[in-house]
């Protein structure tokens, strides 16, 4: 019998993947944000209002994440900015492979800002770093508040928390501060916004906050 | 159900380390699985015996431990085990920590039967 000693990281390539993308961004002077969420929380809604806001001030740049359709990159490709859409075709996550893929839709592009819209899903993405600068996690109140607790891996990895459509509050069995609370409880460090795509309420602090990270 | 992409991470990692003809030879592969890592053994084991069915690691066991959510508080000093996967010290609540371990997924050893 004889034994092979590794001691390696199973992610080890996509991690390798992901500092290349690092670097192609610090190059390009890009900054890079990862948007995580489940499935129907509103990460295309935030990003629409995203670019809304970024009109005229910073060119974006978006890379879609779906398991099927163009439908989200067809969605943003009305704002007029360069978008590629990824079909991952039933992988449930983004892996830095994709992203470094799509950058040469970007060449000569001069984008200031990257918005990967990642798979919605809660658990999977947590694990594949795509080289972002930092991920940004979406958590809707229809989802109820004990989410960050359930689901701590996306919540710890994640620098931003935006609770979106606090709009229907009222309407739901979710306390905003119990959900404050539990996400704080996993990472005492996110930074957290509460949003709505339909009010825009929220909007101008969230992307303004965006915005002072490009300086 | 990430585990299908990692299980086929871990195939490709052991025909690179072993070399295909000695593939038959393989009879183990420890795993070492951290408990805040978001995957989960029993599908990862599920997922590994699914892809290498009908090949030459037909018969490879997979050997998992799973290795504590561990977190270092620059505050208090300490290292403290968190079952929760939370980013706070358990000794004395400060958020100033690291994490030391129970995060990772690594491939840990390959053991073969001799020719």
């Amino acid at each position: 019998m004889s034994i092979i000693t590794i001691e390696r990281k199973v992610l080890e390539k996509n991690d390798d993947i992901a500092r290349r993308n690092r670097e192609e961004f610090a190059k390009r002077r890009i900054l890079a944000v990862n948007i995580v969420s489940s499935p129907g929380s509103g990460k295309t809604s935030i990003l629409e209002r995203m670019l809304e806001y970024f009109e005229g001030k910073v060119s974006v740049g978006v890379i879609e994440g779906d398991v099927q359709t163009d439908l989200d990159a067809q969605r943003i490709a009305k704002y007029n900015i360069p978008v590629v859409q990824v079909v991952t075709n039933g992988m449930c996550h983004l892996e830095a492979k994709f992203v470094y893929d799509s950058l040469s839709a970007f060449d000569g592009k001069d984008i200031g800002l990257l918005i990967i819209e990642n798979v919605g899903n809660l658990v999977c993405p947590s694990n594949y770093d795509l080289g972002e600068e930092f991920k940004i996690v979406v958590l809707s109140v229809t989802e109820g508040d004990d989410k960050p607790l359930k689901y701590p891996s996306m919540f710890r990895n994640a620098s931003v928390l935006l609770i979106n459509k606090v709009d229907l509050l009222p309407y739901v069995n979710c306390d905003i501060d119990t959900m404050t609370k539990n996400a704080l409880t996993v990472n005492p460090k996110l930074k957290i916004f509460q949003l709505s795509c339909t009010t825009k309420q929220g909007i101008l602090e969230w992307c303004g906050w965006m915005e002072s990270q490009l300086l | 159900m990430h585990e299908m992409s990692l299980a086929q991470e871990i195939v490709a990692s052991i025909r690179e380390h072993v070399g295909t003809e000695r593939l038959p030879r393989v009879t183990k592969v420890t795993m070492e699985i951290g408990a805040a890592s978001g995957v989960v053994a029993e599908s990862l084991q599920f997922a590994f015996d699914a892809i290498v069915q009908e090949t030459s690691l037909s018969s490879v066991r997979m050997i998992t431990t799973i290795v504590p959510f561990v977190v270092h508080c620059s505050h208090c000093g300490s290292d403290s085990q968190n079952d929760g996967g939370y980013m706070l010290c358990s000794r004395c609540d400060s958020p100033d920590v690291t994490v030391v371990s129970g995060a990772e997924l690594i491939l840990k050893q390959i053991e073969l039967k001799d020719s």
